[in-house]
């Protein structure tokens, strides 16, 4: 069942079917926010927020456009009530003690873990904007198009932000990497 | 090629979204630059690396608080039975809440007691007719009330009365006629307009628009008559 024909019955009044897409979607979502906040307690508030507006607002979704792009939109109007509340706009500064990221499964091997700790932490180095570009479009593998609609700007605008964010993030990276 | 310009093609390269000849011109000059093949490297390298990327687990607080909402939502949707849930914007003393909950089911319970007929169901049909009365007692006592808000909340709570009803009605009229706010003369229009079934209702507003002086609420009162107006047009009462 896709996306779409699920929430369809959400909005049809069978809301148990919503527990579908909580499944789906709930390691995204939470781990979009955690890149942003790097805070693992807000980011289940917020995780919780989104599935909550996901249901009430259930009549606000349209079936012509893609779910996941809907529910990305409410995540990012979720995080700009967030940070109105908290009078924050943006990180200036991520300090590497808050990147509260759980300990990496005992398999993993040692390269892969070095690995994704020195990516984790170039990713925090980035700007807060570039990196919710590279969050959405390569974690949540959402089209540039999608993109540029949840942003408010055009295709074009949104390719070269990300093509910024991965030029910069290659910068900080392998200057990590070279240490 | 410029610096930057170069790089952006490297990362079309590798995202696929360039053409045949774009893609040709992008290999020939990888043949010739060294440092051109170290960039596409590490591009490379950071694309595999973000999509190794761990996801992160949550705590399963986050499963227990999303099922606690879901069942709550549930709950509330079964028990609201409208649309747009507005027993959830009232915020109201908690039992008034539960028995103006309990309205919709009984109201729907008390029309399945009217089709059966059996001896055991007019008991079942008499206790749901004493709590209905009670939730009726409720609500005009809260039409009496100084606060004009607790009074649009008594309206809201007739929504949920899906059987016409007389009492309420007439509760819903003298209100319009009567209430020192015009906001709460709104809420009695709007709560009127739910009953255009019912020829009092009608009337009521119809006589209101001769009484009232205030324009808001004269409007309120015209786009509501010729709602209804339309409405009786389109289904031919």
């Amino acid at each position: 069942m896709t996306d779409e024909y699920i929430m369809g019955l959400v909005q049809n009044g069978d809301l148990g079917k919503s527990s579908m897409l909580f499944k789906r979607y709930k390691l995204p979502i939470y781990n979009f926010f955690l890149r942003i906040t790097y805070d693992s307690n807000v980011s289940e508030d917020l995780t919780q927020t989104v599935f909550e507006r996901m249901i009430r607002y259930r009549n606000s979704y349209t079936k012509s456009r893609a779910f996941r792009a809907w529910i990305y939109q409410i995540a990012r109007n979720v995080k700009a009530d967030h940070y109105r509340k908290n009078s924050r706009m943006y990180f200036s500064h991520i300090d590497q003690e808050k990147i509260a990221l759980t300990e990496m499964p005992i398999t993993e091997k040692m390269e892969q873990r070095e690995q994704n700790k020195n990516l984790e932490q170039a990713l925090a180095q980035l700007g807060e904007e570039q990196r919710e570009v590279l969050l959405l479009t390569r974690f949540q593998k959402l089209k540039y198009a999608e993109v540029a609609v949840l942003m408010g700007c055009s295709e074009g605008a949104i390719k070269v932000k990300v093509h910024r964010a991965i030029k910069e993030l290659r910068k900080i990276y392998f200057k990590i990497d070279a240490l | 090629m410029k610096e930057s310009i170069l790089e952006n093609q490297l990362i079309n390269y590798l995202e696929g979204s360039l053409s045949e000849a774009e893609k040709a011109e992008v290999e020939n000059a990888l043949t010739r630059s060294e440092s051109l093949q170290k960039k596409l490297a590490e591009f490379k390298e950071l694309f595999e690396g973000m999509d190794q990327l761990l996801e992160e687990k949550p705590s399963q607080q986050l499963d227990e608080n999303f099922y606690r909402l879901l069942k709550e939502e549930q709950q509330q949707a079964h028990l609201a039975k409208i649309p747009n849930n507005t027993l959830k914007h009232v915020n109201m003393v908690p039992n008034i809440w539960t028995v103006a909950a309990a309205v919709a089911l009984l109201v729907g319970g008390l029309f399945i007691g009217w089709q059966l007929s059996n001896q055991s169901n007019q008991k079942v049909l008499t206790s749901l007719k004493e709590e209905i009365q009670t939730t009726k007692e409720m609500m005009f006592a809260l039409l009496q009330q100084e606060s004009a808000s607790n009074r649009i909340k008594a309206i809201n709570i007739s929504q949920n009365f899906q059987q016409v009803d007389d009492d309420i009605i007439n509760a819903l009229i003298h209100t319009l006629n009567n209430d020192q706010s015009n906001n709460v003369k709104l809420a009695a229009i709007e709560a009127l307009s739910h009953f255009s079934s019912v020829l009092s209702a009608r009337k009521a507003l119809i006589h209101a628009l001769g009484e009232q002086n205030n324009p808001v609420v004269q409007i309120e009162l015209i786009t509501t008559l010729v709602a209804i107006e339309e409405k009786q047009a389109c289904t031919g009462q």
